[in-house]
């Protein structure tokens, strides 16, 4: 058992780190750890190069149910560069007043950069999941992630979601905070709207051209760019900003 | 001084700190279609995010300024809490307007001065500056800021929306219990890390398209 939190007694560790090169091609080491039945992101290498790496997070068992505890840490070594994607959008289920959660550690090393384009997060009606993100960069490290969250199956009411996001820099200094508590009451004017997916777009580490991809672009104070839209379907997103964040 | 009358003065939208310029994204909302029914929601959506973020970084402000600590931390998390760069502009904008008046006010206050020299610091840092100097409590602070943004939105409805001025004090008085308890949640805070950071994604977006727009009453 390698959860901290007792009370989820589904808690496994998913590690991917991406480090020096050996014998000409990436190190990558992917492991994971926990109780054999609890469901977990499998990493599985799709290709990989003297200086990259491509691995899908591929779900291993059902998720998400009442008590799992997803956990995922991701390190991409000094230059490396991870590029990591999912099979499929995740479904956050009913949970009968039970609870779940979905954590994420990256840590990025000077000039190292990670490409992660999630897929949708649904939050069933019933379900109440905690979702934590922690970011580190180094200088020059780059990070382009995509989330997609959706509150609720097509035509059903929203679950709870509690979300927080931090990404530090090497000094200390906060580059983007936030936390959101989603329910049905966050669909009121000013909040999400009548909206029920919110999705982001982050990209931290790199200079977007001043006039590229304008629409729900936020700047950040320190470098980065953050891209919000609310929808009422996850196909209505635009995917400008993921190929702004991604090529520029 | 009376802390009550120092609250007072600076509650007061008499104050010449250009408070007649901000709708709180009131402006942006309507102009998507939100209706006159919908500003107390609207208000209360405000004091659920972006009103957290302002009165957790006042109050983390005043704590910091009363012990003598540096606050470039507490403008550093209070940006990284305030991802749309036109609400950090207009907080920066009013922050100037209010630095000015309270420099006349306390010339020789060490609280203004470390305020002051921070490279444009936003509205909540110079209330606190304000607060440490009066020796406001730091509930009392918090309570000014929500009340303030309140207020803000419900003088701007007016200009908006085809309003009676009795409903839209009304909807101030009915949300102040909720802006207590905001008060209470965010007056023990002490650390720049633990300034509340709830987002409102449609604020930021309003915000954003507000800046962008050529016609328009209010500033932000």
């Amino acid at each position: 058992m390698t959860t901290s939190t007792p009370e989820l007694a589904g808690g496994a560790l998913t590690r991917v780190r991406v480090g020096a090169v050996a014998g000409g091609r990436v190190r990558v080491e992917t492991d994971v750890t926990g109780p054999a039945t609890a469901p977990a992101l499998r990493p599985m290498l799709l290709a990989g190069d003297a200086r990259s790496a491509r691995i899908s997070l591929v779900p291993d068992g059902a998720m998400l149910l009442a008590g799992d505890d997803v956990r995922v840490e991701v390190e991409v070594g000094e230059g490396m560069h991870l590029t990591l994607v999912e099979p499929a959008g995740t479904v956050a289920y009913d949970m009968d007043g039970g609870q779940a959660s979905w954590s994420v550690r990256i840590t990025l090393a000077a000039g190292a950069t990670l490409v992660w384009a999630g897929e949708p997060f649904v939050v069933s009606a019933g379900a109440d999941v905690t979702r934590d993100t922690q970011v580190t960069l180094a200088p020059g490290a780059r990070l382009a992630l995509r989330e997609t969250l959706v509150l609720g199956r097509h035509g059903e009411r929203p679950g709870r979601a509690h979300t927080t996001w931090s990404a530090y820099g090497h000094d200390g200094r906060p580059l983007l905070v936030e936390s959101l508590d989603l329910d049905a009451s966050s669909m009121a004017p000013g909040l999400l709207g009548p909206h029920r997916v919110l999705a982001s777009v982050t990209a931290l580490g790199q200079q977007i051209a001043p006039d590229a991809c304008p629409d729900g672009r936020l700047d950040l104070e320190h470098g980065g760019t953050l891209w919000r839209h609310l929808a009422g379907e996850a196909h209505e997103v635009p995917a400008e900003p993921w190929e702004c964040a991604t090529t520029g | 001084m009376s802390e009550e009358l120092l609250m007072m003065l600076l509650a007061d939208a008499r104050l010449p700190v250009a408070g007649h310029t901000q709708s709180g994204q009131l402006e942006a909302a309507v102009r998507s279609g939100l209706t006159a029914e919908q500003v107390p929601v609207f208000m209360r959506s405000r004091l659920a995010s972006v009103v957290r973020v302002e009165a957790g970084t006042a109050v983390v402000g005043l704590h910091r300024l009363r012990a003598g600590l540096p606050v470039e931390p507490v403008l550093d998390a209070w940006a990284a809490r305030t991802p749309a760069a036109p609400m950090r502009d207009t907080s920066r904008t009013l922050g100037r307007a209010l630095l000015r008046l309270v420099r006349r006010l306390f010339p020789d206050s060490p609280h203004v001065k470390a305020v002051a020299v921070l490279e444009r610091p936003c509205r909540p840092l110079v209330l606190a500056a304000a607060a440490a100097t009066g020796g406001l409590a730091p509930a009392s602070l918090a309570r000014l800021v929500a009340y303030d943004d309140l207020q803000t939105v419900a003088s701007a409805a007016l200009k908006l929306l085809p309003l009676d001025p009795l409903d839209a004090t009304s909807w101030v008085h009915d949300l102040l219990p909720e802006a207590e308890r905001l008060a209470a949640a965010v007056a023990p805070l002490t650390e720049p890390h633990q300034i509340p950071a709830s987002s409102a994604p449609q604020l930021d977006l309003w915000a954003q398209a507000h800046a962008q727009t050529t016609r328009r009453l209010f500033s932000a």
